[in-house]
């Protein structure tokens, strides 16, 4: 491989709208599609068959809403990043937006292999005597070293101590809204992934939440991280601190 | 996008919360990539397909259709498909009717629902999807609501059908269904719906199955049709130039991985091989190619619009195509630089096509259709493959990197004997010897097996379905005899081929048996995980249908069948012809290159190919 070669153009977009319905598979193939049509310098590996040399950022599940879904793509040649985003922002569906994009030298990881972190934003529906249960409830939560939650899969069922994986979590109520939002950093990557709605399912669990409230969840994937010593750093801003960061 | 769903009468507000309750929500949103944009207040036409999404979204009929449609002025044409199980279950709680994937409105409240016929067994589905739209699923109980029309492939004999539909397209729909919808649109307002869809009846390629009557004899057989007024000129299926028709020219692009997950283009229409048992080669002819620089033109087009990565060029046999080469070799240039594999599908099974096909990918699989292991058998079929052409192929194909090879045979076939059966593992054997004889090590052999079923319109359509008994010895013979490392069989279901042959050759009696079986919960029948032969069974006892009538029965040589009075190009003389020929091993050779042997799918069995390049 040459030099050239290893050049990554590093893209963030948004997952909005009715397309947050898309599953991962789907939503990655809606975008590798759209990058062919914009003719952007790909490059395609493969020895019977060719296939775009990408790497993406870890799962978003179905229903969630994003603005941080990063993909790589491996291009053969520089090209400006502004131009590109514009091109692949012409052969994007509504509901996909490019906010950022960047060319990554060769020599750093592909952001499959970099990611470990991410921030979730929960909102619901709620008063506020069911916010005051909630700050509670996070509070015990964060004081108790396990919290254990029942995992149901097709052909399993365990109980998982989430706790570990949950590094901060916060509540905050909007009240001229009537909203609870919860903020959660949480592993998601190559560390292993808790599974946001969990958490959120699991503290909707101890206020004792109705259905009605429980229907209104809508979950928000702010930003991804690779957590480096304790500090959260952007794939996008390598050497930027967030607020989370220490 | 955001337009279409808060469109007046949009059911987007309640389906949504449903979305997040079924497997694949994808299927349900409409605004994929190319869909087009439809307009409120315009003369509303839905197209289905009755199977799920991503089988229907495959299709390259329903996708022309909606193309040509949506070309009509003032005139949008929407999709919709079958509600997988999860969905329908939510649909019904909610009491939500069937809605389309562009603007999200009742398919009930449009002005023509237009169904795709693709095969039998998705009867059940289409009657389904008019329940769904809330419409009575019986025509005659229809007296308001959109005028619904069946056209696609099962168009062929779509008797068994004849109550649940207005009218059905014949043939190749792109310019009789446009005029159609021309014409009703018209009409629309001025006239009632009988008035509007008697006048639609007299489109050419338009027929009306309430134009016919059937009367039988006490033994079950049809004793006369008659057709309830004066001269009907329009029974003949209609055929198109598609240099005229280069459509789909925008393909939709779907957002999850459907079962035909790339751009196909046709390449031509029709094949006179005149093999006896398929009923396509029988009914679209003849041959008519695509300009091969057309093709190109549209593959190039296409390719960068959609951002697929693959391109299949379709026929019924491709490598049949006069300007395959011309087109393979431009195209390998195009779809290098873009990144784009090639494919071929329906491969003749010689060194030539071997040879096209594997300069196109070097290795992967490879499919062929020797349908028979024996040359006695093959010639009854009109399938003349030589075994020295079959052994050149796989030597070839394995030559070229092709590490499996999928063989398509058939049991049950007409003078099929046991030894004919059990040739197909002795075939097999000898294709791996001959592959080890080159010094080659050999493939794995993936050995796919149907249960023949006789078809309406083709020289077996006197034939008696062979018993399920029968087919099981065959089967079980087959299996103990390739229970052998590096060869995989697999079967047809034959419960479900006895469904496909008691409807492929049925009559207007199959009705009921099909509205029964879908009350009784039939549904998704070509799915194994959905077929239950036992409701059919049940269904055909409670209506008094004989299944031994309609499926082993040979038929005299003067029988009236039910699709009698529908013309689809070859003559019933022609066709028995070709029947006695088939039964003393009889070869009829290809019109494309040789003589016109005067089949009457010509106008005047004048030979009316379209052929663009010279015999190859
Ligand atoms: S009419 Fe003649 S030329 Fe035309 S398809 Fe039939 S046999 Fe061939």
């Amino acid at each position: 491989m040459t030099a050239g070669e290893a050049l990554k153009l590093r893209v963030q977009l948004s997952k909005e709208g009715v397309l947050r319905y898309l599953s991962h598979t789907e939503y990655w193939r809606t975008v590798m599609m759209a990058a062919k049509r914009s003719g952007l310098p790909l490059v395609y590996t493969g020895k019977y068959r060719s296939r775009m040399k990408i790497s993406y950022s870890p799962p978003l599940p179905i229903g969630f809403t994003s603005e941080c879904e990063l993909i790589d793509f491996f291009i053969s040649h520089y090209i400006s990043p502004a131009e590109a985003q514009r091109t692949l922002q012409l052969n994007l569906p509504e509901g996909i937006t490019v906010l950022r994009s960047k060319v990554i030298g060769s020599g750093s990881a592909p952001v499959g292999r970099l990611i470990d972190t991410a921030l979730y934003i929960a909102t619901m529906k709620c008063g506020h005597a069911l916010a005051k249960d909630l700050v509670s409830a996070v509070n015990d939560f964060l004081n108790s070293t396990e919290v254990y939650v029942r995992r149901v899969q097709p052909r399993s069922v365990r109980d998982i101590n989430i706790r570990g994986g949950v590094h901060r979590l916060e509540v905050a109520e909007a009240k001229s809204v009537k909203e609870c939002l919860l903020t959660m950093v949480v592993d998601d990557g190559t560390r292993g992934t808790i599974k946001p709605r969990e958490v959120v399912d699991y503290l909707l669990g101890v206020v004792k939440a109705d259905p009605d409230v429980i229907e209104t969840v809508r979950i928000h994937r702010k930003a991804l991280f690779q957590m480096r010593g304790g500090r959260l750093i952007s794939p996008m801003e390598v050497r930027a601190r967030s607020r989370w960061g220490g | 996008m955001a337009s279409s769903r808060s469109m007046a009468g949009s059911l987007w507000d309640q389906i949504e919360p449903l979305l997040l309750r079924v497997e694949r929500p994808s299927r349900y949103l409409g605004c994929e990539w190319n869909a087009p944009k439809v307009k409120e207040g315009d003369f509303r036409v839905v197209v289905a397909y009755p199977d799920i999404y991503e089988v229907g979204v495959s299709n390259l009929g329903l996708a022309i259709i909606q193309e040509v449609v949506n070309l009509l002025d003032g005139v949008s044409c929407e999709r919709v498909f079958s509600p997988s199980t999860d969905m329908e279950e939510e649909l019904r709680k909610e009491k939500i009717p069937l809605f389309s994937l562009e603007s999200h409105r009742p398919v009930g409240s449009c002005d023509i629902f237009g169904i795709s016929i693709p095969h039998e067994l998705t009867y059940t589905n289409i009657l389904n999807l008019i329940y769904l739209a809330n419409l009575p699923v019986r025509a005659s109980e229809r007296e308001d609501g959109p005028i619904i029309v069946g056209g696609g492939y099962g168009t062929v004999n779509p008797e068994p059908l004849a109550d649940f539909f207005d009218l059905f397209v014949l043939g190749e729909a792109e310019e009789s269904f446009a005029e159609l919808v021309e014409l009703v649109k018209a009409l629309k307002g001025k006239k009632g719906r009988q008035e509007i869809i008697e006048e639609a009846s007299k489109i050419p390629g338009i027929y009306r199955p309430i134009d016919f009557e059937f009367s039988y004899l006490e033994d079950g057989r049809i004793a006369a049709v008659r057709f309830r007024g004066g001269e009907n000129a329009s029974l003949k299926k209609r055929l198109v130039d598609l240099d005229k028709h280069l459509r789909p020219s925008r393909p939709i692009v779907p957002f999850c991985e459907a079962v035909h997950d790339r751009l196909n283009v046709e390449i031509f229409r029709g094949c006179t091989r005149g093999c006896r048992f398929c009923q396509a080669g029988m009914v679209y002819r003849p041959v008519r190619e695509r300009s091969a620089h057309l093709v190109e033109r549209m593959i190039q087009e296409a390719l960068q619009i959609t951002g697929y990565d693959e391109v299949s060029l379709c026929s019924l046999s491709s490598t049949d195509y006069t300007e395959i080469k011309r087109v393979v070799s431009d195209l390998k240039n195009i779809c290098k630089r873009m990144q784009v594999n090639i494919t071929l599908p329906s491969l003749r099974m010689d060194g030539f096509s071997v040879e096209i096909a594997s300069g196109l990918n070097a290795a992967g699989s490879i499919t062929f259709a020797p349908e028979a292991a024996t040359e006695r058998l093959r010639r009854v079929l009109n399938k003349p493959i030589g075994e020295a052409e079959m052994i050149e192929a796989v030597v070839k194909a394995v030559r070229h990197g092709k590490r499996r090879i999928k063989l398509y045979f058939m049991i049950g076939l007409p003078t099929e004997t046991d030894k004919d059966v059990s040739e197909i593992p002795k075939l097999i054997f000898r294709l791996r010897d001959a592959i080890r004889a080159e010094g080659l090590a050999p493939p794995a052999f993936n050995i796919s097996v149907s249960s023949f079923v006789p078809k309406a319109h083709t020289p077996f359509q006197w034939c008696a379905q062979e018993t399920l008994a029968s087919l099981e010895g065959k089967q079980r013979m087959l299996r103990s005899a390739l229970q052998v490392r590096g060869v995989n069989l697999s079967w047809h279901d034959r419960y479900m081929s006895t469904v496909e042959g008691l409807l492929s050759r049925g009559d207007r009696r199959l009705g009921r048996v099909i509205e029964t079986a879908w009350r009784k919960g039939a549904k998704f029948d070509s799915w194994s995980e959905h077929f239950r032969f036992s409701v059919w069974e049940e269904s055909c006892l409670e209506n008094g249908v004989d299944i031994e009538f309609y499926l082993h029965r040979e038929r005299d040589p003067d029988e009236i069948f039910p699709w009698d009075h529908l013309h689809f190009g070859p003559s019933k003389d022609f066709l028995f012809r070709e029947y006695r020929r088939a039964l003393s091993s009889e070869l009829t050779v290809d019109c494309r290159f040789g003589d016109c042997y005067g089949c009457g799918a010509c106008e005047n069995n004048k030979k009316s190919h379209l052929l663009k390049g010279e015999r190859i």
